[in-house]
């Protein structure tokens, strides 16, 4: 199967505007006379928590219980031939979330450490064809190594979230020299003024980019679960399924929707817009899309 | 008579902005591509165009001004028919013609024919008929989105949803625009 270019070289490019951004809040910090040392000091120690404890965390979050290979058999053998047709390393941990919600995740640190969990109303809602499909999703997930790349990828997210707080909490307080009668005070309000809007800025763009990196690493992983199980179908089956989409189909006829005049297509879809940008997952119909894609390339057709 | 009806009717047109989604109709002829098919479509000889008329004299005398209007050699071999209100008091325009796609031309051009008559807002939705896996299934465009949708009727008013996903996954592949699934709206007992 070809490469993606076109899903590599967004990526790329969402990281180098990334990198923009980190520049960007460092020469601010700079100049503004703040040493950006102990505050990019304190988000690295909170993102390497969050880093070598995300199993444990997330595990503990969602009341996931890590199952052994005689309790669930099928489960395991899915998961260790999957890992097998990676070249990586079966996941530390296989687990399962009491949920009627048919979902799935894979966390930690590396391939090694790895944690993979699906819910109960995953296992009872799928198919074998469309869970191992799903598994190839997560295994794509732990074989791009996203729990890594997505945590320093949010570290700016994080500093410029602190920073945000802490300036708001010093406008409160008057750190700004707002209180000073002197020019020293107002020039400095300027100045921490032109910081606090930077900071802003950079922590709603650098939110817009992490979750388009977060897309794309869906897309990605989706790719890779789809070659893993050669069968790209039953994965879009299985989102189809996940996320409700037959559900969705009305059962209004269109003459009485005509009627109510009730056609808000246009605003409708400038909301969606938004909430798109702002989402750490592609449309399902996109990945349906690609996946099915897939399916015709794969196939010769 | 029929020129002085359109001015008539343009001069108190409330919106003309669905006409860009005019051409979008001919994005159906790609059904018959059938290199690029997995399954074939089974094209039928009538397609339709549903119309909120609401009593509009511009509709009295439609067939006659669709006949008159320019470009009208479109219309070769083509017949038109007009069901007057079903249960929504929506009325249906159906076209036939054993050319499949001689037909969708002359839809095209009536829908044209319309928009450019300044009541795009009266039409709803055109719909195309095929076979799919032996299943009666019906192609629709919503004139408002400029999008397609499957719908596969079966009895007692209920759906064939798992077979409009899989129409609703070749009319993606074949280029045509597909509208999100929440807009699947029924249109039942159409009359062809």
């Amino acid at each position: 199967m070809k490469r993606d270019r076109g899903l590599t070289a967004r990526m790329a490019f969402t990281i180098l505007m990334l990198s923009f951004a980190y520049v960007a809040l460092i020469i601010i910090l700079f100049w503004a006379g703040i040493s950006p040392y102990f505050i990019f000091g304190i988000g690295i120690v909170m993102v390497f928590f969050q880093y070598f404890m995300s199993d444990k965390l997330v595990l503990a979050a969602t009341r996931s219980k890590v199952v052994t290979e005689k309790e669930r058999p099928k489960l395991h053998s899915m998961i260790d031939r999957l890992s097998k047709a990676a070249g990586i390393p079966k996941p530390k941990n296989i687990a399962i979330m009491e949920s009627e919600a048919p979902n799935a995740f894979a966390t930690g640190r590396s391939p090694k450490h790895a944690t993979v969990a699906v819910t109960t109303g995953l296992l009872n809602k799928l198919n074998d064809d469309e869970l191992e499909a799903v598994l190839g999703h997560e295994l794509g997930h732990v074989k791009n190594k996203d729990v890594m790349v997505m945590t320093w990828a949010s570290l700016i997210i994080v500093v410029a979230g602190f920073l945000m707080q802490m300036l708001f909490w010093m406008s409160l307080f008057g750190g700004f020299g707002g209180n000073r009668r002197d020019n020293n005070g107002g020039q400095l309000m300027i100045i921490m003024m032109i910081v606090y809007v930077s900071v802003i800025v950079i922590y709603f763009v650098s939110q817009l980019l992490v979750r388009a990196l977060s897309r794309y690493r869906e897309l990605a992983a989706d790719r890779v679960g789809a070659e893993l199980t050669g069968s790209p179908k039953h994965l879009a089956s299985a989102l189809r399924k996940i996320s409700g989409q037959i559900a969705m189909i009305p059962e209004k006829d269109l003459r009485q929707i005509e009627h109510a005049n009730a056609f808000f297509i246009i605003p409708a879809l400038q909301g969606k817009t938004m909430a798109a940008m702002m989402s750490s997952h592609p449309p399902t119909e996109l990945r349906i899309e690609r996946l099915m894609n897939m399916e015709r390339s794969m196939r010769g057709r | 008579m029929g020129g002085v009806l359109r001015f008539i009717a343009s001069f108190f047109k409330s919106s003309n902005k669905n006409q860009s989604n005019v051409n979008v109709l001919l994005t159906v002829l790609n059904i018959t591509d059938e290199q690029s098919l997995t399954e074939p479509f089974n094209t039928d000889d009538k397609s339709a165009i549903l119309l909120n008329k609401n009593d509009h004299f511009f509709f009295d005398n439609i067939s006659s001004l669709i006949n008159e209007s320019p470009g009208s050699n479109t219309l070769t071999n083509s017949t038109i028919e007009i069901i007057e209100e079903d249960e929504h008091s929506a009325a249906w325009l159906i076209v036939k013609n054993s050319s499949f796609e001689d037909m969708v031309m002359s839809l095209d051009h009536i829908s044209e024919f319309i928009f450019k008559s300044g009541l795009g807002e009266k039409m709803t939705a055109a719909v195309f008929k095929s076979q799919f896996r032996n299943n009666a299934a019906y192609l629709i465009c919503n004139y408002r989105t400029a999008k397609f949708y499957p719908f596969v009727p079966k009895e007692n008013r209920t759906r064939h949803n798992e077979l409009e996903i899989d129409i609703g996954d070749q009319l993606t592949a074949l280029g045509i625009p597909v509208e999100p699934h929440s807009n699947w709206y029924a249109l039942w007992d159409i009359p062809f």
